[in-house]
């Protein structure tokens, strides 16, 4: 048997996920009402392609594992709640996010300082802010048992609170009220003003929300592709924070403090506006991208409001990346067969296929992909020696991956000008070789590979 | 020269059934081989390997003259390996025949003049023993000149030596030189006990040295008296003479199985690798490899290329009356109940009425559930000897199915007709009432929930032939083509810079109802395999060849010469600097080796790795 042996793909052991389905587009199959068609939007920038809508983001990841979170390691996670707190506040049914207080105070002192730099005085700094993070009351988002006190309770704590906050001072640091509050940085003072007015978020004047706006939302580096009119609206974000077990009336500070101490562990949600946002986007390969625009029509990638179509794509991908042909080719042919190719940069190959997708499989393969001609010949992309290959070969081994070499077999009879369209992958022979260590001492004799 | 006698004495050593001597055989082989090199030689496999290989017993012992010659690798593995049983045979020959003892012992120059080759020797002996060895005492300190026959009390001393290996003195290795006295010595005693027992004599009968002389013209090496043991896995035979490969010569010439001889002159294992690698037809290279393998215990024998063919043609052979018995039971399925009868009982066939009555030919059509040129062939090739018409048709309207359902209360199949089964099957009419009260034949019965369910399913779902559009179809395709037109007019939602446009995108919305079907439309590329075209590039040779077919080492005892069957690998060889080969050489050679797995293996300095490229399919992962 010449044949390499096909090895079941190994599960991973813990799987935090389910799988929802292989593809991101509507399969008669899929549970529930028949859900439309839809087609993802994506943008170009800077020769990435990016998705920003949170909608799209969670489809495309979710169903097929396509891109990367750009601020995450794979799945985009920035913005939604840290899993440990996660999973400690399972039983609380909300969509906003749940982050720890140290966030929280980190995004406050990034307001602070970005409206400092804007020519605030400290005084307005602090008011600002204090309006626009005072706690809100969530609706239905907390269970019933500690909302309403807990609600109460900052309201009352803000009118105390809010006198120092003003002045701008670091009296407060010691206090109950930020148990697990940052060091006494003046910016995290910031954290206390919890809100001197328990009026709604509405009487916060215009101009600063005009001032906090259109800055927050902002990631830094590309503030440029924030279209105005797709402003998403406030974030609300559930902080957690510590809090003391009864009030804090100045009379009982004393023992409240002991009691604090005590009561570390007794942790609340407090609903507030996320005052410095810090948006993540899905990033998709160009392959990932291309793939979802040409074989399943569902994305469209737009460039400067303008789609694209997919004869401009395929050519505005290759002048990006010259071997884009090559890679995508490769990357269609293990699509098509129902795998998960993700890139292969951590174990120096092109690609790794995963069985459903990254969290359910460890990746089977690791994949070197190359084009030549009918000759079997070509120009390659990654000339191997055998010293080259034999350590890459180890990599592989040594992660349990097994080293396959992908040809693109391209008909002598096409041209260049056949190139130009991606309808060419249809003359295009893929040949697979799995490439393994022989070892002859364990080779000798049948019984022996026991 | 006389190949009966070779093989009459061959025959003697393995079927040598002294009880005493196999004690002695075993003995070494547990209590030695492991202490070694820890290599995996499974000491109780008979006829194990060639005479390089293995701590086996018998078989070895009458062929294997150990000669002395190679002072390393001869000499160490002669402990391991049998040389003890030698001498006990020997002994034993003495004892019955009373002939004059005939022996040599030979001392040889220790590596000093022999290069590289027995450098690669070295490291394999040296590198695992160093430090093992006690130095042998030697109880009779009889000094004889290399290749002297011994006398009668000299040969005694060499019998009663002790056979045991020498325990370790100490411990197998020592780390980092810490530059201590202590270090030192330990070291050079290591170093000594080495060099001690490398130093071993041994004594053979010098009968059992075959001798063999090199014919560099035709490169070859051609043995003058009668082959011992290895003959069963090398050499060849040709025109009436025993002959060995140049590789397999200088293999056992450093086993010490031979002795080599140019021009009337023994060589020394040096001159040998000098002349015998410098042919065309075997390398340096491809011999490391050879020995490496061989001294695992593969049989390793040239590349027979023909073999391939005619082996790939045999499969082809062998695969046709396989594929048609499994294909020809579909066409008695419908009597199965006749057919699965029919083994026990042959009774003769009295269907009054034959309702299996084909309308065309009579052809028996093996391949009735499956389709395409496979079918045709086969059928041609039919026992019945229906050939000619190649289209497999069944009017099923000629064709009566029994109706085994509930409702018919009584099934009478009739025999089918003789025609329609093969010629050695016989049919005959069965009644199958009482099977069928075996089936569940009863109605599906719905829960409360599972009807619930339907009828909400019911409230969505139209009925298809009610669309008046639908009615007018006349055939599967208009139908089809419908939904296409429809899609076509659901698509205009699509936006139109994806599909108004020359390309489009493979799928279209609404043609996805399952992950299969989508895999399926977007699935536009082809794979290949890498024996496809193979036989287009045999023409323009050049580049990597296969050198050796090898077969596992436990196929010894049963490998046969002029059969020797299907390797279990095939090798290519060649050097770590060189480049790897392309896809073109790669299909080439895969298609040479047919379906043989093809083995790279890369000489490095004496060191060795193999790699296999080997053809992949990866499956479609429909489980969504």
């Amino acid at each position: 048997m010449a044949e390499a042996v096909f090895h079941a793909p190994k599960r991973k052991r813990r799987v935090y996920e389910s799988y929802e389905s292989p593809l991101p587009i509507p399969l008669g199959q899929d549970p529930g009402p028949q859900k439309e068609f839809r087609v993802f939007r994506a943008e170009m920038i800077d020769n990435h392609v990016l998705v920003r809508s949170p909608a799209d983001m969670e489809q495309l990841y979710g169903k097929g594992y396509f891109g990367k979170g750009t601020l995450s390691r794979s799945r985009p996670s920035f913005s939604v709640s840290d899993p440990k707190l996660a999973a400690e506040w399972k039983d609380v049914k909300t969509n906003m996010p749940i982050i720890p207080s140290e966030k929280y105070q980190h995004r406050l002192s990034w307001a602070a300082d970005l409206l400092r730099r804007q020519g605030q005085d400290e005084n307005t700094v602090c008011r600002v802010l204090e309006e626009y993070t005072r706690p809100l009351e969530h609706l239905g988002g907390e269970s019933s048992a500690e909302g309403r006190p807990q609600a109460g309770l900052m309201a009352e704590t803000g009118g105390l609170l809010g006198i120092d906050g003003a002045s701008g001072t670091m009296k407060e640091t010691g206090k109950p009220g930020l148990g697990s509050g940052p060091g006494p940085l003046a910016a995290a003072s910031f954290g206390e003003c919890t809100g001197e007015d328990p009026a709604p978020a509405s009487r916060v004047s215009s101009c600063v929300l005009d001032a906090l706006s259109p800055q927050c939302g902002l990631l830094p580096l590309d503030s440029s592709l924030h279209a105005r009119e797709r402003e998403p609206g406030p974030e609300f974000v559930l902080v957690e924070e510590g809090a003391s077990g009864g009030s804090e009336r100045e009379d009982t500070q004393a023992v409240e403090e002991v009691k604090s101490i005590k009561l570390v562990q007794r942790k609340r949600l407090i609903c507030r506006r996320n005052p410095y946002r810090i948006f993540e986007y899905l990033q998709l390969s160009l392959e990932e991208a291309f793939f979802l625009v040409y074989a399943l029509g569902c994305l469209s990638v737009y460039y400067e409001k303008e789609p694209l179509t997919i004869v401009k794509l395929w050519q505005a991908f290759t002048a990006i990346q010259p071997t884009f042909r090559t890679t995508y080719g490769a990357y269609h042919y293990f699509r098509s067969k129902g795998w998960v190719p993700k890139t292969g940069l951590k174990y120096g190959t092109d690609l790794l296929l995963y069985r459903k997708g990254p969290p359910f499989y460890h990746a089977s393969y690791s994949v070197i992909v190359e084009l030549v001609d009918e000759r079997f010949t070509g120009p390659l992309r990654r000339p191997f020696t055998w010293k080259s290959l034999a350590t890459l070969s180890r990599v592989s081994g040594n992660v349990s991956k097994e080293l396959m070499l992908c040809y693109l077999i391209k008909p002598s009879t096409m041209t260049d000008e056949d190139m130009k369209s991606p309808e060419c992958l249809r003359r295009i022979k893929v040949q697979e070789v799995i490439l393994s260590r022989w070892v002859s001492s364990r080779e000798r004799s049948d019984q022996d590979e026991l | 020269m006389v190949p009966p006698s070779g093989q009459c004495r061959a025959a003697h050593g393995e079927g040598g059934g002294d009880p005493s001597l196999e004690e002695v055989l075993l003995d070494w082989g547990g209590a030695s081989a492991p202490a070694w090199a820890g290599q995996r030689l499974p000491p109780s496999k008979p006829g194990f390997g060639t005479p390089g290989m293995g701590p086996k017993g018998g078989p070895g012992r009458s062929s294997e003259p150990l000669g002395t010659a190679v002072v390393y690798k001869a000499r160490i593995r002669s402990r391991y390996r049998g040389t003890s049983v030698k001498a006990g045979a020997r002994t034993r020959e003495n004892q019955e025949g009373g002939k004059p003892v005939e022996e040599s012992r030979r001392h040889l120059p220790a590596l000093g003049p022999l290069g590289v080759p027995v450098g690669g020797a070295h490291e394999e002996g040296a590198g695992a023993d160093c430090g093992q060895m006690e130095p042998e005492p030697e109880p009779a300190a009889v000094e004889v000149p290399p290749g002297r026959v011994l006398s009668a009390p000299e040969l005694f001393a060499a019998r009663s030596r002790s056979q045991k290996l020498p325990q370790r003195s100490h411990g197998p290795k020592d780390f980092l030189p810490d530059g201590s006295e202590a270090q030192a010595l330990r070291l050079r005693q290591c170093r000594e006990e080495l060099w001690q027992l490398l130093a071993e004599e041994r004594v053979e009968r010098l009968g059992s040295l075959v001798a063999a002389e090199w014919r560099p013209e035709e490169d070859f090496v051609e043995l003058k008296s009668p082959a011992g043991k290895f003959w069963q896995t090398m050499g060849f035979s040709e025109q009436g003479h025993q002959r060995l490969h140049p590789e397999e010569a200088l293999y056992l010439l450093e086993c010490g199985s031979i002795q080599l001889f140019h021009q009337d002159l023994p060589l020394s294992i040096q001159e040998a690798y000098q002349l015998l690698l410098t042919g065309d037809t075997v390398t340096f290279l491809q011999y490391q490899v050879f020995s490496h393998l061989k001294r695992l215990g593969y049989v390793v024998r040239r590349f027979q290329p023909r073999s391939v063919n005619k082996k790939a043609k045999a499969l082809e052979d062998s695969l046709l009356p396989i594929s048609l018995a499994a294909s020809s039971p579909p066409a008695s399925v419908q009597n199965s109940q006749c057919s699965m009868e029919k083994a026990q009982e042959s009774k003769p066939m009295k269907g009054p009425g034959v309702p299996f009555q084909l309308l065309g030919s009579l052809e028996p059509c093996p391949g009735l559930a499956r389709e395409g040129q496979g079918c045709g062939e086969e059928s041609g090739k039919a026992e019945n000897g229906v050939k000619g018409a190649r289209k497999p048709r069944w009017n099923f309207e000629q064709i009566s199915f029994p109706n085994m359902a509930s409702d018919s209360p009584r099934i009478l199949l009739p025999a089918p007709a003789p025609e329609l089964l093969p010629a050695n099957v016989a049919g005959r009419e069965t009644d199958a009432e009482s099977w069928c009260q075996k089936l569940n034949q009863r109605k599906e019965k719905l829960s409360q929930r599972e009807r619930e369910q339907q009828a909400v399913a019911q409230q969505f779902r139209e009925d298809v032939n009610a669309d008046p559009e639908v009615q007018r179809c006349s055939g599967w395709r208009e139908y089809k083509e419908l939904l296409q037109r429809r899609h076509l007019q659901k698509s205009q939602s699509c936006p139109s810079h994806l599909w108004g446009q020359p390309v489009t995108p493979l799928l279209s919305p609404g043609q996805a109802d399952s992950p299969a079907t989508v895999l399926q439309h977007i699935s536009v590329l082809q794979t290949t395999h890498l024996a496809d075209g193979g036989a287009r590039l045999l023409e323009k040779p050049g580049g990597l060849d296969i050198s050796f077919d090898v077969y596992q080492a436990d196929a010894v005892a049963t490998f046969r010469k002029n059969s020797p069957g299907k390797p279990y690998a095939r090798m290519c060889i060649s050097g770590f600097d060189e480049p790897v080969p392309d896809l073109c050489s790669l299909k080439r050679l895969t298609f040479q080796s047919g379906d043989v797995p093809l083995i790279f293996a890369l000489v490095d300095h004496g060191d060795i790795s193999f790699y296999s490229f080997r053809d992949f399919t990866l499956p479609k992962d429909l489980e969504h």
